[in-house]
């Protein structure tokens, strides 16, 4: 056995109780879009509040500051299996696109390059890495902040009919309710 | 032959960690390329140190733009780096290379199960590299790869990280490690940055820092995560290393 890392000692940590509902808050931009479509996905429910600056999470005792700190708690809070792939190359892609996505798309920085390789991948397989993964919310919330700016360029069918099948996963009152102020 | 091939071959000569029929067939040697000065690049060298897993380090000049070269896009076509091979996958930037090393990796997973210390995890990661890393890269340039550093910007950047580090400081005041008793990603993401930092004017930013000296010290001296008898931290490169562009060319596991 290792002598370091998760499979070693377990240890006690603040938890929420059953009756803890998580409250959200963010501004109305590409994190926050990517933090509610990864909570929708997950089917988790919370109170939204998006007059907030940045991305923060509160859940009983339990905080969580920053985009990859929410997007991980929704993920693990979620009903059913995590977003997350076991397989270390699905994991490496799903983890290449979230980090294209901070780096490049949320900056506004090689938009249409970036973009025309998500419609190119995206031209044989539903979901960025074949099966739906953490990078499809997080991804599809630069896509929605870049066309609610009208910084995304037209004609990429693939990713048009890819954000259609994101945000079918999502319930239709977080469409309905908050969707169209983000981004 | 593409830029992992040209710059982080792979010995295949008979005995070859992970070549010669020891290991799983599906564990072959990792090629990476990045740059000494990188912290992106010194925490996949860690990682891979840390699970046990054999890799070939070749430099990628991003000081010289070599991430928009033809070659480099070939091989990471929008130019996201550091950059990983394993076999015929390939793929690029930190959180995707260090997180596909500790699911192939032989130890224990770096990452938390626990939804509290995975969230923390995260944004520890996410302070590192948003309010440390910044000022960090400014101190490595100016102190490590420049002869004469600006004065100026050197106080700046050590004026930015003091309120951070602190962070850090209090956080390693009530545990062993950033989230815990165990050993994260986290720490490793800190660890690089930590790491450059002790080699620039702004090491009396750690000195002064009881709590992350201690931490320092013990990962000094810390088996790596797989339980072989490696210190991941030996891998990093020197100073001397840095400014010469050189990178470590093989994390070698002789401990399997």
């Amino acid at each position: 056995m290792g002598l370091f890392g998760f499979g070693g000692k377990k240890e006690k940590t603040a938890s929420a109780g059953k009756g803890d509902k998580i409250s959200f808050n963010g501004g109305s931009d590409a994190v926050t879009a990517k933090c509610i479509l990864t909570a929708g996905v997950r089917g988790v429910e919370m109170d939204i509040n998006l007059s907030g600056d940045g991305a923060n999470l509160s859940h009983g005792p339990v905080s969580a500051q920053g985009e990859s700190a929410c997007v991980t708690y929704f993920d693990k809070k979620g009903t059913g299996q995590s977003l997350r792939p076991k397989k270390a190359r699905l994991l490496g892609d799903q983890n290449y696109w979230m980090d294209v996505s901070c780096q490049y798309l949320d900056r506004g920085e090689k938009v249409n390059e970036v973009l025309a390789k998500l419609d190119e991948t995206l031209a044989n397989q539903d979901f960025i890495v074949g099966q739906l993964s953490l990078a499809d919310p997080v991804v599809a919330g630069s896509v929605m902040a870049l066309k609610k700016a009208g910084n995304c360029p037209s004609g990429l069918s693939n990713v048009d009919a890819w954000l259609g099948r994101v945000e079918q996963k999502i319930p239709e009152n977080l469409r309905a309710n908050y969707m169209g102020q983000l981004g | 032959m593409d830029l992992f091939d040209q710059r982080a071959a792979v010995d295949e000569s008979e005995g070859q960690y992970g070549l010669s029929g020891e290991m799983k067939k599906t564990q072959y040697v990792l090629q990476l390329l990045g740059a000494p000065w990188c912290p992106d690049t010194l925490k996949c060298i860690l990682v891979a140190a840390e699970q046990g897993m054999e890799m070939t380090c070749g430099l990628l000049d991003v000081s010289e733009n070599e991430q928009d070269s033809s070659d480099y896009l070939a091989v990471s076509p929008l130019g996201v780096a550091p950059a990983l091979k394993e076999s015929d996958y390939t793929t690029a930037g930190v959180r995707a290379i260090t997180e596909f090393i500790n699911a192939r990796g032989l130890g224990n997973t770096l990452i938390p199960m626990n939804a509290v210390q995975a969230s923390d995890q995260d944004c520890w990661i996410e302070i590192a590299r948003t309010q440390a890393e910044p000022a960090i890269n400014t101190l490595v340039a100016e102190c490590v790869c420049s002869d004469s550093g600006d004065a100026g910007k050197i106080d700046e950047a050590k004026a930015a990280l003091g309120p951070v580090l602190d962070q850090v400081n209090d956080a390693l005041s009530k545990n062993d490690y950033l989230v815990g008793k165990n050993f994260s990603l986290a720490d490793i993401h800190w660890e690089a940055d930590m790491y450059l930092l002790g080699l620039t004017a702004g090491n009396d930013l750690i000195e002064s820092r009881s709590n992350i000296k201690n931490w320092m010290n013990g990962l000094q001296n810390k088996k790596s995560a797989c339980g072989q008898d490696v210190v991941a931290s030996s891998f990093l490169p020197s100073a001397a290393d840095i400014k010469a562009k050189k990178m470590p060319p093989i994390i070698k596991i002789e401990d399997f």
